[in-house]
């Protein structure tokens, strides 16, 4: 067993005490870092999971049981219901994609620090995304059902919740990925502390209220004449805090929704979660504004975060669409208020704050005709600035990690993200998409790398992925696959 | 679908509910950027996963709802008939698809709400000459009776199918929106709404 916790991979209860850390230079090695089994308490296994290994568990519940109660009811599970009725248990789940595909039911979870740890498991059988007419999170849509097991966004999305705010990264990251490595894609960022997109939709705007306030620490310190003029308005208060506060209420006039998140442009949430989670967070300035897709355009995300974070990116997001460059806009989203707004204060101050959301939005997002070179280079000038200013962390008091299993520091990695980010130092014989030939066990969200590892071919010939997995699993030992 | 530039609410969103979970949900929730659904049909034999995007009709999301088009083998453009306004910003919302979208993709303009005839503003025939001027498909709609829902979607479906037979769309692509599956199956990605827009993408069965 390992977790991806990182050279200092610390005990799943501490995380919370430690010192914001650097992000290793490359994730690709430090998060790997096999775990000695030996620093780790074994965590109770809940009742209902599978074993760590797929496709073997014939004393398990077969997974073919078309009732979503079962698998939503981890609580009960353990024993201890309570976790799951303080806001009337898993039939009133949240949000789910109205229709969706993905069938993520948002069962937005308790957001306060002092819950009971709750155990997640993959319901057994489970996949990533909901097939054509299996029936959703709230067991409706069930027309044609055909019995399948439910989709893992029920179980993954039970703290961080699916709303029509999230559907916004997901669609960006749907618009590369197939659905169930961008189901992946979404899971990770938002169980990862690298990524650190914990927190951005659960109830209460932890995440979103943290980078509000890290946006008017910035402001306040780069451009304090621009922030004066934002209080001024009618609004009374900055624009990005009317608008959280606007969004948040509507929010919460509309539980099924769960929390509609608005304010951070999904791009720039997004490029958040594929930077270094905390640390591209100029991004909250300009983010907070509502800049739009067009503005951040997932291509272009992509292009910046490639030149930042080498080693993620190209695995993520394919090459940019040209036609969708904005570079200055994106420039701009990225330097935040750092040296990127410098460029528009001028205009921004003359500007009444009705015209400014127009500007921020609408004209930011046409392309300037800048080349990708001189805004990256701005883009690295803003993060100097900000750094030298110690604004390019948000703070820490309000760091939002999933519970259980999944706490950072103990976070898993799940088979189609572990390919997905590593497509360069792949071993021989590595596979980018798998062989449709074994839907059980690739489909399975376990959290161990069982599809990398099913893709080392040994010596003497194909082997059974499974059971090599098992085997592996078994084992615990030291996993060698991303070496 | 949406409803045209700032005129959200022709039904986009019913649309598609009615088509996946076949339901009809008379208060619906504003659409916030896009929400998806996905289906799996047949044709002409063949198993086909459409992957539907339901986009948001309001003007201040229509920014992100552009960049939607992108990847979409379809488009079903919709409007009220018993409300003018959305049939008058068609135009409007056809361009931006066009402009932003591959140019094979396929059309149909949706005249939704046809259950309330004694409301209707917009005659079938101004549709149909629209659509005709404008190379659609063209078919009138009610997500309330179900009435046409399926036929919409896979008539877009069999469009795209038979331009992929004809060769227009290079399935090899997956910037066209569709994917051939493991047992040649194929998906088509379908955008819904556009005037709203809702978009489909090609899936993959």
């Amino acid at each position: 067993m390992r977790t991806p916790g990182g050279e200092g991979s610390h005990s799943p209860e501490g995380h919370e005490a430690e010192a914001p850390r650097r992000p290793p230079p490359s994730m690709a090695h430090s998060r790997r870092v096999p775990e000695d089994p030996s620093s780790h308490t074994p965590r109770p296994r809940p009742l209902v999971g599978p074993p760590r290994g797929h496709s073997q568990a014939p004393d398990l519940p077969s997974g073919d049981s078309p009732d979503l109660a079962g698998p939503l009811q981890p609580g009960t599970a353990h024993g201890d219901p309570s976790c799951w009725s303080e806001d009337g248990g898993p039939g009133t789940a949240a949000a789910g994609l109205g229709s969706g595909a993905w069938g993520a039911g948002a069962r937005a979870g308790p957001g306060g620090p002092h819950l009971p740890p709750v155990l997640w498991e993959p319901p057994p059988g489970a996949r990533a995304v909901r097939e054509p007419g299996e029936p959703d999170a709230r067991g409706e849509g069930s027309e044609g059902a055909s019995g399948g097991t439910p989709s893992v966004g029920l179980w993954l999305l039970q703290e961080e919740g699916y709303c029509q705010g999230t559907s916004e990264i997901a669609a960006i990251v749907l618009m590369f990925l197939p659905e169930e490595d961008a189901s992946w894609v979404l899971a990770q960022l938002m169980t990862d502390d690298r990524h650190a997109m914990h927190g951005f939709f659960v109830p209460g705007f932890q995440k979103l209220l943290r980078f509000q306030a890290h946006h008017e620490r910035v402001l306040e310190r780069a451009l304090p004449d621009l922030r004066k003029h934002m209080a001024s308005g009618s609004s009374g208060g900055s624009v990005p805090g009317a608008r959280g506060r606007r969004w948040g209420a509507r929010s919460s006039e509309l539980p099924r929704v769960g929390v509609t998140f608005l304010p951070l442009g999904p791009g720039a949430t997004l490029g958040a979660g594929l930077g270094r989670g905390e640390r591209v967070h100029p991004a909250p300035g300009a983010a907070a504004w509502g800049l739009r897709p067009p503005a951040l355009p997932p291509g272009r995300g992509a292009d910046v975060h490639r030149h930042l974070h080498p080693e993620v990116v190209p695995a993520v997001l394919p090459r940019p669409d040209p036609l969708l460059a904005h570079p200055e806009a994106l420039g701009c989203v990225y330097t935040g208020w750092g040296a990127g707004a410098h460029g528009h204060r001028k205009r921004l101050l003359k500007l009444p704050l009705e015209g400014l959301r127009e500007f921020l939005q609408d004209s930011l997002a046409q392309p300037w005709a800048l080349e990708d070179e001189a805004v990256l280079r701005r883009l690295r000038a803003s993060m100097t600035q900000l750094r030298r200013m110690r604004c390019d962390l948000p703070p820490q008091d309000l760091r939002s990690s999933p519970r259980g299993p999944w706490a950072w520091s103990k976070c898993p990695r799940c088979p189609g993200l572990s390919s997905l980010l590593r497509p360069l130092r792949h071993p021989p014989g590595w596979r980018s998409r798998p062989p449709r030939a074994q839907p059980p066990s690739l489909s399975r969200p376990d959290p161990l790398p069982a599809r990398p590892s099913s893709n080392i071919p040994p010596s003497d010939g194909t082997p059974s992925p499974s059971s090599q997995c098992n085997k592996t699993v078994q084992a615990g030992g030291p996993q060698t696959w991303w070496a | 679908m949406g409803g045209g530039p700032g005129l959200p609410g022709v039904g986009k969103s019913c649309l598609l509910l009615q088509f996946t979970d076949k339901r009809f949900q008379p208060v619906h929730d504003l659409t916030i950027g896009v929400e998806f659904g996905a289906r799996m049909i047949t044709i002409d034999g063949k198993q086909i996963k459409l992957q539907i995007w339901d986009t948001a009709g309001q003007e201040s999301f229509r920014s992100i709802t552009r960049s939607y088009y992108r990847g979409a083998a379809g488009a079903l453009l919709v409007y009220d008939i018993t409300r003018r306004d959305t049939f008058n910003h068609l135009t409007t919302w056809l361009e931006d698809a066009r402009q932003h979208s591959n140019s094979n993709m396929v059309i149909m303009l949706i005249g939704n709400k046809s259950d309330l005839e004694s409301r209707r503003e917009v005659k079938k025939e101004e549709g149909e000459a629209f659509a005709r001027e404008h190379g659609l498909i063209f078919m009138e709609t009610s997500a309330k009776t179900a009435s046409n829902v399926e036929e919409a979607f896979i008539n877009t479906a069999k469009e795209i199918y038979e331009k992929i037979q004809e060769g227009v769309f290079d399935i090899n692509n997956e910037a066209n929106g569709i994917k051939i599956g493991p047992q040649h199956a194929a998906t088509n990605a379908t955008h819904a709404g556009n005037q709203g827009g809702q978009q489909a993408g090609g899936g993959c069965c």
